[in-house]
């Protein structure tokens, strides 16, 4: 049977809750860079901020926090977690409900790998680098699932129909059924030349357990 | 949604600012719980629901091309 790929919001509306069971703790690079982080011109915006894991970091330190997602069920959840002073709003990181510059900082953790089109990661990029503010800093990072132990470890499988890096990745949810993640597997090279092609800098690039990480600034 | 963030948002397609509508809001905190907001520039209206702006691009169709 040919599994088909959905809508990333549906993905995660239907796993929202052990999803959110997995996810509870941020990930360290997330949080080094928040904690030493300078005042900054505008709000953090986490662009696929799921479960407010990330965001919760920066709402504790006194940032103020944005989250966009396109899971409502995350969004709900994410919700508990940094209270009702940070906004949340249901939005596509492909296009951005956010005014130009208006961003200090952005936050894109896991979220660009999930955009089939090629077209729609470069929108992605692009609309960080529009949302935030000149000077600004953003952090992106996408599961290496280039690497074979990675991907193996995922259990994830070449997509029917597409060029190879197109990969599902089920989501074996407790007593529930399976769903297929769409990946898109992003080398660190790739995700260099997806960044730049967006107007911004590469500050830093490296490996953070299996995720490929970069930090880039907006000029 | 805090009034406030109206200062920040953009209507996803235009870039445009978005005019508030409320329809109602905490007595308490002035959040706002429901409502609407319109697109100074293109006139598409984003609802407002459970405080949370539903701020997808019209039809988002290229979901479609995930199947």
């Amino acid at each position: 049977m040919t599994p088909t790929p959905v809508n990333p919001g549906d993905t995660f509306d239907s796993i929202a809750e052990a999803f959110d069971a997995t996810r509870a703790r941020p990930w360290s690079f997330v949080t080094d860079w928040l904690e030493g982080m300078g005042p900054l011109e505008g709000p953090v915006v986490d662009v696929g901020c799921g479960n407010g894991r990330h965001l919760a970091v920066a709402v504790q330190r006194g940032m103020r926090g944005i989250g966009v997602d396109l899971s409502v069920r995350l969004l709900a959840i994410a919700r508990q977690r940094v209270g009702r002073d940070t906004d949340l709003f249901i939005g596509d990181a492909r296009d951005l409900p956010i005014a130009t510059d208006a961003a200090g900082a952005v936050l894109a953790v896991a979220v660009i790998h999930h955009i089939q089109e090629a077209e729609g990661r470069k929108d992605a990029v692009s609309e960080v680098r529009r949302v935030l503010a000149p000077g600004g800093e953003a952090v992106v990072s996408v599961w290496a699932l280039d690497d074979p132990d990675v991907a193996l470890g995922a259990h994830a499988r070449p997509m029917e129909g597409g060029d190879g890096a197109d990969m599902l990745v089920p989501w074996r949810a407790p007593g529930g059924p399976t769903v297929d993640r769409y990946l898109r597997v992003i080398s660190p090279g790739e995700l260099a030349d997806l960044l730049v092609g967006g107007g911004l800098e590469v500050v830093r690039s490296w490996d953070a357990g299996a995720n490929h990480v970069a930090l880039v600034h907006a000029p | 949604m805090n009034r406030e963030l109206i200062a920040i948002l953009a209507c996803p397609v235009c870039k445009d600012g978005l005019d508030l509508d409320v329809e109602e809001e905490d007595p308490r905190s002035g959040e706002v719980l429901r409502g609407n907001l319109t697109c100074t520039t293109c006139g598409k209206v984003y609802d407002i629901l459970d405080g949370i702006p539903d701020l997808r691009p019209p039809g988002d169709d290229r979901d479609r091309d995930l199947v």
